[in-house]
């Protein structure tokens, strides 16, 4: 039982990630590899705040988006600059760099030993414990965040990222500006990207930087390439198929010896084989370009 | 109301405006007519904002906008119809219209919709179909009820006919007389290939060639009897 919860709390906390990407990659179309940067910063704000400041949960994970937020503000207005193949690069880039900064910073993040001992949640005087509660918590912020980035889809603004990503000109040409719209979509993802990097770290109750790697920022764009990206429905069926795929490959009764690189080959397999029926996603109705 | 002053402007390296001049008053229906690389549509860029020029003014009411972002140009009473797509082909006519208002909200965005309606009322029906699905003309309909939604006070249209038969692009172009009574728009430039649909509308004809403007007409109604040798002159202007 306490498998099954922690994997619908992954996808919980993956859920709010991927809907929060959804904003820049789906709507925006702005093909971004730097998301895990801001889950990233957001798991070690908050946990800094409660650990060093000795803040409590609620505050710390609300710093933590004001701080995500300016980083995402401060990456955003030379990062979207660049469309295409340039802004892919620049957000590698960026990934690289904050990486790196996790890693060697090692006086405030204690590098590659990574910070142990987060407290647990602790909620209106209640210290969240148990894999229970701490569903529930995940539960009612996912539906929070839904909530919010539903209104956001649906509203004018999400209306008008998606006229920018089909046509940037003729939006443009309808009075609407790339380089506002844009960031407000980068600044408004990351806060999402924060959230969940606070949930993460208080649930795991230990990170490093190795969690918030490039290979992670590739996982959370490949959630919406085989999910589908644009929609409410894409992000959904992308993170569940991608964090419950590998977990149903553990149960085929491969040999030991084999099974781990086995499962990753077939994984990997089932991707490519994915990209070629549906190069829009399983829910999709835009093919991320 | 906009005057555009020696515009030298440049793709890449390819310069394609050579100190152009134009000017669009209170009351005009410019249309502006040349040869494919003549400059037009560029012209039209420059004056929303989307190519800033290398040389040159762009006035506005008397005002400078020459530097002013394309977003504010066009909430300051510049409505621009693009020659490309210009609806959102995945969401609704609806949501394609609050796309045109935006950032209208509320009464005023339910009131706006309500005007555009009365003019596209064939649209009235369609409200929650998805834009793509609908017809040439229904979607240049939409287009140009896209740009009214901001109550434009001088329209630029890019060839508002392309693609269409010859009796939608006459609907087309009675909707945009009707918008103009309607809405009071003060002025409209008019970029177009079809010279006979729109020289009886025009009141002021300008011919560019090559970046530069070679004729300048106030009365187009003669030009309609030697449609052959204006495109005698677009076609010298292709060589």
């Amino acid at each position: 039982m306490n498998y099954i919860l922690h994997l619908l709390i992954m996808i919980g906390i993956y859920l709010v990630l991927s809907y929060g990407l959804n904003l820049v990659v789906g709507f925006g179309g702005l093909l971004s590899l730097c998301y895990a940067v801001f889950y990233g910063i957001g798991a070690y704000a908050s946990t800094l705040l409660m650990v060093k400041v000795g803040i409590s949960f609620i505050p710390a994970v609300l710093l933590g988006i004001v701080i995500a937020a300016i980083f995402a503000f401060l990456i955003g207005v030379p990062a979207l600059r660049f469309r295409g193949d340039s802004f892919v690069l620049v957000t590698l880039g960026i990934q690289m760099i904050v990486f790196t900064i996790l890693y060697n910073w090692v006086d405030l993040t204690r590098g590659p030993y990574g910070i142990p001992g987060i407290p647990r949640p602790v909620v209106a005087g209640y210290e969240i414990t148990s894999l229970y509660e701490y569903l529930i918590l995940v539960g009612v912020i996912l539906l929070f965040s839904l909530s919010v980035l539903f209104i956001l889809y649906n509203a004018p603004f999400g209306l008008a990222l998606k006229a920018l990503r089909d046509d940037e000109m003729a939006a443009e040409g309808l009075g609407k500006s790339p380089v506002h719209m844009f960031l407000y979509a980068f600044v408004i993802s990351a806060v999402f990207a924060s959230t969940a990097g606070s949930l993460y770290a208080a649930y795991v109750t230990y990170i490093d930087p190795t969690s918030f790697t490039l290979d992670e920022s590739i996982f959370l764009l490949a959630i919406l390439l085989v999910g589908g990206a644009g929609n409410r429905i894409g992000p959904f069926v992308g993170t569940v198929f991608m964090i419950l795929l590998p977990e149903a490959l553990r149960f085929l009764g491969l040999p030991d010896t084999v099974a781990p690189n086995v499962r990753q080959m077939i994984y990997g397999l089932t991707l490519i084989v994915l990209m070629f029926l549906r190069p829009q996603g399983l829910a999709g109705e835009y093919r991320v370009k | 109301m906009i005057e555009a002053k020696d515009i030298a402007a440049f793709y890449g390296k390819k310069q394609i405006l050579f100190g152009t001049s134009l000017r669009v008053s209170e009351g005009e229906r410019v249309l502006l007519v040349g040869p494919n690389g003549a400059g037009k549509s560029t012209f039209l860029k420059v004056v929303t904002g989307l190519l800033q020029p290398y040389n040159g003014q762009v006035l506005f009411n008397g005002q400078n906008i020459t530097s002013l972002p394309t977003e504010k140009r066009i909430h300051s009473g510049i409505g621009y119809l693009l020659q490309s797509e210009n609806i959102v082909p995945g969401i609704t006519v609806d949501e394609n219209l609050t796309l045109g208002g935006y950032p209208l909200t509320g009464k005023i965005l339910s009131e706006r919709k309500h005007e555009v309606l009365e003019i596209f009322d064939f649209l009235k029906d369609k409200l929650s179909a998805r834009a793509g699905y609908l017809s040439g003309g229904e979607r240049q309909a939409l287009a140009i009820g896209m740009v009214l939604m901001k109550h434009p006070q001088v329209l630029l249209l890019d060839e508002p006919s392309a693609g269409l038969s010859p009796k939608a692009a006459s609907q087309i172009l009675k909707h945009i007389e009707r918008a103009q009574e309607l809405m009071g728009i003060k002025a409209i430039c008019m970029v177009e290939h079809n010279l006979k649909f729109a020289l009886p509308w025009a009141s002021q004809i300008i011919i560019l060639v090559g970046g530069r403007v070679v004729k300048t007409s106030d009365t187009p109604n003669m030009y309609i009897t030697k449609i052959e040798e204006l495109e005698k002159i677009f076609f010298h202007g292709n060589e």
